[in-house]
């Protein structure tokens, strides 16, 4: 295999196991209401980088499921449209992040273990 | 020039009109966040370049498929395209070889007739493949974007399903040869309804000489008659893709026989079907003419029962 080649194959893995994590970060900012671009920032902060042609579309896609709701705030010069989450979207953020630590925890010990054994 | 609203139309002239102007307001709000008060035009573009590229902008709001035919769908997509093109492909040739045989005046000698056959009958097979292609991808695409399910592919498989899964017996199948046929009677029938001015008649000299039907009169039936042929067809892709014979394809079967009888029923007691020519012709009395026609309805009734009991026999074996 190619070097370029291992840093795409590399690169795609990555995404991958980002894109399902990127629900949960959202979900998790939304407890109280946001507009598009804070909420990029405030990602940005703890580190998470997300495309906006990523989380626009996503915050509608949680909208249709009724996770979150949206309403425009037109009382600044600049109207803004602000995403909370719904009473099932807190429910279910809820469980999602118990699935989160579980795994989280879980795939921890994995890894500690294969440490463990390559050092043996 | 201004970038923003540039912009914002590249992305949403690729969305449904029910979500443009939300869309578009959203990301207008949001550009002017990502700018600076006093923005420069060097800003403007460095923030359409953050947003990246408008296509893919608007590939992530696009909720409904970006391809024609998903996984619930391909496996049948592809039993019926390769079932049905051999048999399609076949059907072609037989009438294609029929029709030049009729047409044939003995004018041309044998070699051009060879290759003017192979021409066309190339071209004939190229169209009825092109066809069947489009109109069976066009019929799954249509059923991926209405969002169906088929025969429950989504519901959860345990392999307490393998004890249910019974081979079912082979007096139970649906044989190549019986769709096979299926398929040539439609095509026949198609063929001949549609061409019966060329076709049907008592023929001298090559040329039609007394018809037996009045064409107008026989062809005013067009839409009842394309619909039983439709249905025919329907029937057929239905016995492929469920493959041998159930209590649903015979009652399937029945609809479809007690329509298309109907329609024949209904033309043959239309007074005015038979050519005048050709009544003189048989120089029959109007009864027995009438008793003619009702044995030859009586035919079509008696053979499309046959085949619908025929059918809960079968499903029920």
């Amino acid at each position: 295999m190619e070097v370029g080649e291992d840093v795409t194959l590399l690169q795609s893995l990555i995404t991958e196991l980002r894109r399902g994590t990127l629900t949960l970060a959202v979900l998790s900012q939304l407890r109280s209401p946001q507009y598009g671009y804070l909420l990029v920032q405030s990602l940005e902060k703890s580190g998470i980088s997300i495309e906006q042609s990523t989380l626009y579309p996503l915050l509608r896609r949680l909208e249709k499921q009724g996770l979150v709701t949206s309403s425009w705030d037109t009382t600044e010069s600049r109207p803004r449209k602000y995403y909370v989450l719904s009473e099932d979207g807190r429910d279910i953020f809820e469980q999602l992040k118990a699935e989160w630590e579980k795994t989280s925890s879980e795939l921890g010990t994995l890894l500690k273990g294969e440490e463990e054994r390559e050092s043996d | 020039m201004n970038l923003i609203e540039v912009y914002i139309g590249e992305v949403t002239k690729r969305l449904p009109e029910s979500s443009r102007e939300d869309i578009a307001l959203e990301l207008r709000s949001t550009i002017g966040d990502m700018l600076p008060d006093s923005a420069t035009e060097e800003d403007v573009k460095r923030v359409l370049n953050e947003l990246g590229s408008p296509v893919q902008m608007a590939n992530g709001f696009r909720d409904w498929p970006m391809y024609l035919i998903g996984p619930q769908y391909f496996e049948h997509y592809v039993k019926l395209l390769k079932t049905v093109m051999p048999i399609a492909l076949t059907v072609t040739f037989i009438l294609f070889m029929t029709a030049n045989v009729i047409d044939y005046n003995g004018t041309e000698t044998i070699g051009a007739v060879f290759f003017h056959l192979l021409g066309d009958a190339i071209s004939g097979l190229w169209n009825t493949f092109i066809q069947t292609l489009f109109w069976i991808t066009l019929v799954f695409v249509v059923l991926e974007r209405t969002n169906l399910k088929v025969t429950g592919s989504s519901h959860k498989w345990s392999a307490d399903e393998l004890t249910k899964v019974t081979t079912p017996p082979k007096k139970k199948k649906i044989s190549k040869f019986e769709l096979f046929s299926d398929l040539l009677f439609a095509a026949v029938w198609a063929t001949l309804y549609f061409n019966a001015e060329h076709l049907l008649g008592i023929i001298r000299n090559g040329e039609i000489d007394v018809p037996f039907f009045n064409n107008e009169v026989l062809l005013s039936y067009w839409p009842l008659v394309s619909l039983a042929l439709l249905t025919a067809v329907l029937l057929a892709l239905y016995k492929i893709l469920v493959g041998y014979w159930t209590k649903r394809l015979a009652i399937a079967n029945t609809v479809h026989h007690v329509f298309a009888t109907a329609v024949i029923v209904i033309m043959l007691l239309n007074d005015r079907l038979i050519h005048d020519d050709f009544t003189k012709l048989l120089s029959l009395s109007g009864t027995v003419q009438n008793v003619l026609l009702a044995a030859i309805g009586l035919f079509f009734v008696i053979s499309a029962g046959i085949d619908m009991i025929k059918g809960f026999w079968k499903a029920k074996l």
